[in-house]
């Protein structure tokens, strides 16, 4: 569902250093819902989800994205959080692509975001690129494995995932081993986000990988283990006319079991009825969810001061069907990321009750569409 | 003091004239080189950017994967480069193929020119372009138009997808001269698909010796920024420098002009300080006056200067900036911004030089007694003290010049110091030579024109107290002119003799250069089969010109198919007998111009190490040939030794021999017309080649010659405002002669005369002290800046117009004073 955070590649301009503000106005044309850009290839029902292959790029598909998020904790229990996303935008449809000799010449371009939560100092270090796929110096490969730009990559070995990025003084160097998944939501992975039927994406998941490696920052390192979050999307399309922006939540619970629900905000304050979610089970059995299965309530908000949002900050979420309650709010409360574009990433922690019994755990919350509306952005 | 300038309206108008002449030439001069450093370090700047250090391959460039290993390595201050000279519409333009997401930090507005475009064409589109809106707008061109771009000769077509829009006018200069595109449209305009130019990086300098070590090898280096276009503002500097001596030459001549109308306005009012002195003024109270005036004068005087210095500059700065941009390097950078540090200085020389002039003047007039002061011969007797003196700092200035001259140094800037202090020891000896020469005329111009004849030359001597500065300064100007037309003439002839020998071709086949470098663009590969296949041609020579990697630094080279053939070359020196040397440079070894022999300190048998692909090859240096196509040097391989050393198979030049050689106009023609398909050549005949050379040659100097023209009206106005002032004063004197019976005519014949006296000992001494700095530029300035070794030649033209120039500027100072003297009657001029 991040998924549809992709969007501004375009605004490429502005991590070049150039300061602009993007104005909404000033983009070209949105490549939104059903009638974006002619060429692509847009996400079906018909086409079922294979792996390894899937794990690779799609290039006829405008956009996909391949998000890492964890909770972490060193020995003694001092907490880490952490997020390395990695963006992939076609500029041009297959069907338009030249042949080129030039080994730098490239059809998409990547963005990365990396981000490092230090909870006891309430720090958000946020780090940014870009590159072109051109002469590999940023891309993605299913078998190994692998997606990369410059120095912050992803590479598969065996069934584990080993993940490194640094900048600065910040520094993350994980292995991910995954004990659930792939799960793939929606209908086998067709994730329908709007009316229009190829207004979706292809979407799976390994909502817990066991993590364990080392974090840097300020110079001094720490060995943490903890608990990984796996994204892969792959869509043509962007948000419908009326939707704003959405409310996205993964989250681990001490029973074993896993959480995916988002909220697509409408411009008139509702919420979408293309909204909707998966739970799975600690067997990695899943059920979805739709827009009416579940609620999402916000008792608090809070204020950047980077940007002057104003975003939710705490939730009750009721899911009937399960027997779930669960509060979450975020460990630290500035995690707002100020990029290329502008949304809320944060860790956060659940505490409630499942089928009677208590239940805590941590997650990830991602809100767009605050700073700024996200429509017409993408 | 107002009415002592007023009564004395245009001895006073000279002094301003004198003062203001002087404050031109160096400000204009000063303008111009400002203008010109700027400019180049603008232009350069513009395209280096922020980079401290970069990547670069030699001839075949950087391999895409050694960007790769740096960026997947976490150095992200690195950023790709392909950077060429291209012809659009016949305009110059820098193509800049860059990486936008990784350019921003090295040059700010390649982002902003890929912000202004859409970044997706960028990218996309093959060949997609941004210009400044000022170059679309004068190339005739809007977005969405395609247009035909020159790469190396070859035609390519690029469209324009974006203007740049420039946020401050700084960047709107750094954008105007660049054609820019992404780095992969560059690679393909280029032909190199899996290579780029160099890689530019940011780099601490432990950070380099780290990368240096870790990454590198294999034909690659890492040097910090502007060793790569180290060669063009070497030249560009040895150019400035030139022109910063000239303009001190200027400065010179101006004091001296300052210093002889300072010097002579206290001299003619000699009886009227002494008057003032007699009726009490004290002389505290002279000195005050004194520099006052000086002041007065001087500040009038330098305002005028300043306003025809920067008037003068405007003209300067455009004949610097074309001959830069024609010979040395394009210029995209114009920064006609005024330049208040030269008017300060300017400023400063005027005011300053005026009053310091005077000082000396001033303190003589405030310290002789009253009665005295109105006396002339008191001055006259500090004259042959001045003569003393002026010999005794003479003989310090050229000691000091033989000391700087012996000095082991290759630098320009001490030869130009023993040059001065050379020239102006001589100019110091003017008073004593005038003298001595005039000692020598007064015999035979008795027997030619009687006790008339032999006044002249004893008046002049006599009155060598406020001549000597005027002679010396005119001396000066006219032999500097000598020097520098000897040392051009010297230049041209020797470039002559070499271009015989040289250019052995009938026709000469090359890619176009673009802003007079050295043409480095290959030919296309089919250009070489078709040339061997023409009929009529006896033999092709080819070459490769390009810049190799040594561990002396990069070095230009020519690697020929026929580097040695009987007669062609002229050796400085040899390690083997001449028929031996085709085989020696077969076998790997090299020979070496005299530049790079100068430059780099080689000799015979010194071996340098030529980066390959496999390692660096030991050659052995076997003869040093004398050549004067470049000032950097060049090392001269066999082809095919360096093909196999650096697996660059490119040409860049070929030479025809023709079965006749009649034939090579009409030939070149046709080749061009043959060969057009392929690659837009130039071919051209020797005989138009030679042309062409000499044409740089002469534009290269142009400047040169405005500045000796210049220096020289300088001088010609100071010895008009010292004639003057010396016959204006002699008019007492004549009235006595005219009393006694000399005739109106006859003193006008007289001043005149002894003007011309005055003229031709300028001239005179200005012949030997002409020849010595021509001796001087040639084989210490020369050899310095380009380390050329020139064949000294004499011409007479130099000397005979150097002559006529003295004694027509002699006869111009002349014909005031005589029409006055012989206008008025005795009594009025006895009055």
């Amino acid at each position: 569902m991040r998924a549809l955070s992709l969007c501004r590649l375009a605004l490429v301009a502005c991590a070049l250093g150039v300061g602009c503000t993007a104005e909404p106005a000033d983009l070209p044309p949105p490549p939104h819902a059903a009638d974006s850009r002619p060429g692509f290839v847009y996400a079906s029902a018909d086409r079922p989800l294979a792996f390894p292959g899937d794990y690779g790029p799609h290039p006829e598909y405008q956009t996909e994205w391949w998000y890492y998020t964890g909770n972490l904790r060193t020995a003694d229990q001092r907490r880490f959080a952490y997020q390395l996303t990695f963006f992939r935008r076609s500029l041009v449809a297959p069907a338009e692509r030249v042949e080129r000799t030039a080994e730098l010449a490239s059809a998409d371009i990547y963005m990365g975001h990396f981000a490092l939560i230090d909870v006891a100092a309430a720090e958000h270090r946020l780090f940014e690129r870009f590159s072109r796929g051109g002469g590999a110096l940023a891309g993605a490969r299913s078998r190994p494995h692998a997606v990369w730009l410059d120095d912050w990559k992803v590479s598969a070995d065996g069934a584990a995932r080993v993940l490194s990025a640094a900048d600065d003084d910040v520094a993350l160097q994980l292995t991910l081993l995954p004990t659930l998944g792939p799960i793939l939501h929606g209908e086998g992975g067709y994730s329908r986000k709007g009316a229009d039927p190829r207004q979706a994406s292809h979407y799976y998941t390994f909502p817990r990988l066991d993590t364990r490696g080392t974090v840097e920052i300020g110079g001094s390192s720490h060995a943490v283990s903890g608990s990984s979050w796996m994204d892969h999307e792959f869509t043509s399309s962007g948000l419908g006319d009326e939707q704003i922006g959405w409310d996205w939540f993964s989250l681990q619970l001490s029973d074993g079991s896993a959480l995916m629900l988002f909220h697509l905000r409408t411009r008139d304050g509702g919420i979408d009825a293309y909204s909707s979610g998966t739970w799975i089970g600690a067997d990695g059995s899943q059920r979805h969810l739709k827009r009416d299965d579940f609620a999402i309530a916000v008792d608090g908000h809070w204020t950047s001061p980077h940007t002057g949002a104003r975003y939710p900050a705490v939730w009750r979420i009721e899911i009937p069907s399960v027997g779930l309650t669960l509060d979450a709010r975020p460990f630290v409360a500035d995690q707002e990321v100020v990029a290329s574009f502008v949304y809320w990433e944060g860790a956060v922690e659940v505490t409630g009750s499942s089928a009677g019994g208590p239940v805590e755990g941590v997650g990830f919350v991602e809100l767009t569409g605050y700073a700024s509306s996200m429509k017409g952005a993408f | 003091m107002l009415r002592q300038i007023a009564a004395n309206r245009s001895q006073t108008l000279l002094m301003v004239a004198g003062v203001a002449l002087g404050v031109a030439v160096v400000v204009a001069v000063d303008i111009a080189n400002d203008s010109a450093s700027r400019a180049f370090q603008l232009s350069t700047e513009a395209i280096a950017g922020r980079a401290t250090h970069e990547i670069s391959g030699g001839p075949t460039g950087v391999p895409v994967e050694v960007y790769r290993q740096l960026r997947r390595s976490g150095r992200r201050d690195a950023a790709p480069v392909i950077q060429r000279l291209v012809v659009v519409e016949g305009q110059p333009l820098t193509l800049l193929g860059i990486d936008p997401f990784a350019d921003a930090q090295f040059r700010g507005y390649t982002a902003v020119a890929a912000a202004a475009a859409s970044l997706d064409a960028l990218l996309t589109v093959p060949g997609a372009a941004i210009l400044a809106a000022a170059t679309a707008d004068s190339l005739g061109l809007a977005v969405g138009d395609d247009f035909e771009v020159v790469v190396g000769g070859i035609s390519k077509r690029l469209v324009l997808v974006d203007l740049a829009e420039a946020a401050d006018a700084r960047t709107e200069r750094a954008v105007r001269g660049i054609l820019l595109t992404d780095i992969a449209s560059a690679q393909e305009l280029t032909g190199r698909p899996q290579r780029v130019d160099r890689i530019d990086l940011i780099l601490d300098d432990a950070a380099a010796a780290q990368l240096a070590g870790e990454t590198l090898g294999r034909g690659l280096r890492l040097d910090p920024v502007g060793t790569a276009s180290g060669p063009a503002r070497e030249m560009i500097d040895a150019f400035r420098t030139n022109l910063l001596a000239l303009s001190l030459l200027a400065l010179i001549v101006g004091l001296f002009l300052i210093f002889n109308t300072m010097t002579f306005s206290v001299v003619r009012r000699r009886a009227g300080i002494g008057t003032l002195r007699a009726l009490g003024m004290t002389a505290r109270e002279v000195f005050r006056q004194i520099c006052i005036e000086a002041s007065a004068i001087g500040l009038v005087g330098t305002g005028l200067g300043l306003l025809l210095g920067v008037a003068l500059g405007r003209g300067a700065v455009d004949l610097v900036l074309t001959t830069i941009n024609d010979i040395f390097f394009p210029l995209t950078f114009r920064d006609d911004s005024l330049p208040l540090l030269s008017l300060a200085k300017g400023a400063a020389l005027g005011v300053g030089a005026t009053v310091v002039a005077a000082l000396p003047a001033a303190r003589e007039a405030a310290a002789s007694a009253p009665r005295s002061a109105m006396m002339r011969s008191s001055a006259e007797h500090s004259a042959t003290r001045l003569v003393a003196a002026a010999s005794r700092i003479a003989l310090l200035l050229l000691l000091g010049g033989l000391v700087l001259f012996a000095l082991p140094t290759r630098s320009l800037v001490v030869g130009f110091a023993g040059l001065f202090a050379a020239t102006l020891g001589i100019a110091f000896l003017t008073p004593l030579a005038t003298q001595g020469l005039m000692s020598a005329l007064i015999a035979p111009l008795r027997s030619l024109a009687g006790s008339l004849g032999a006044a002249a030359p004893r008046d002049v001597s006599r009155s060598l107290s406020r001549t000597a500065t005027a002679v010396a300064a005119l001396m000066l100007a006219i032999s500097v002119a000598i020097g520098l037309q000897l040392m051009i003439g010297s230049f041209r002839s020797t470039v002559a003799v070499w271009l015989e020998r040289t250019l052995t071709g009938d026709v000469y086949i090359s890619a176009p250069s673009v802003g007079g470098t050295a043409a480095t663009d290959p030919l296309a590969p089919g250009v070489r089969p078709a040339l061997e296949q023409l009929a009529g041609v006896r033999s092709v020579d080819f070459v490769r010109s390009t810049t190799v990697r040594t561990d002396l630094g990069p070095i230009r080279v020519a690697a020929s198919s026929r580097p040695v053939y009987r007669g062609q070359r002229l050796y400085h020196s040899l390690a083997v007998p001449v028929i031996e040397l085709s085989a020696a440079l077969r076998a790997g070894a090299v020979l070496a111009s005299e530049p790079l022999m100068n430059r780099l300190g080689i000799e015979v048998g010194s071996l340098i190490a030529i980066d390959g692909r496999d390692g660096p090859h030991r050659a052995e240096v076997v003869g040093i040939y004398y050549d004067y196509a470049s000032s950097q040097g060049t090392l001269m391989l066999d082809m095919d030794f360096y093909q196999r050393l650096s697996g660059d198979t490119q040409i860049t030049g070929a030479a025809l021999h023709l079965e006749d050689p009649g034939a090579a106009a009409e030939m070149s023609l046709q080749v061009a017309r043959a060969l057009a398909p392929q690659q837009a050549l130039d071919v051209r005949p020797n005989r138009a080649l030679r042309a062409e050379v000499f044409a740089v040659f002469d534009q290269a100097f142009a400047i040169t010659g405005a500045l000796v023209i210049l220096a020289t009206l300088v001088a010609a106005l100071g010895v008009l405002s010292a004639l003057l002032a010396v016959q204006l004063e002699r008019g007492r004197d004549f009235g006595i002669l005219r009393a006694v019976g000399l005739t109106a005519r006859q003193s006008a014949r007289q001043v005149v005369g002894e003007t011309m006296l005055l003229g031709a000992a300028a001239g005179l001494l200005a012949i030997p002290t002409g020849t010595a700095l021509a001796y001087l530029l040639i084989h210490v300035i020369n050899k310095r800046a380009f380390g050329w070794t020139l064949q000294m030649t004499f011409d007479t033209e130099p000397y005979l117009s150097a002559m006529g120039l003295a004694l027509g500027s002699a006869l111009l100072a002349a014909l005031l004073p005589a029409r006055r003297i012989a206008a008025r009657s005795p009594v009025e001029l006895l009055r």
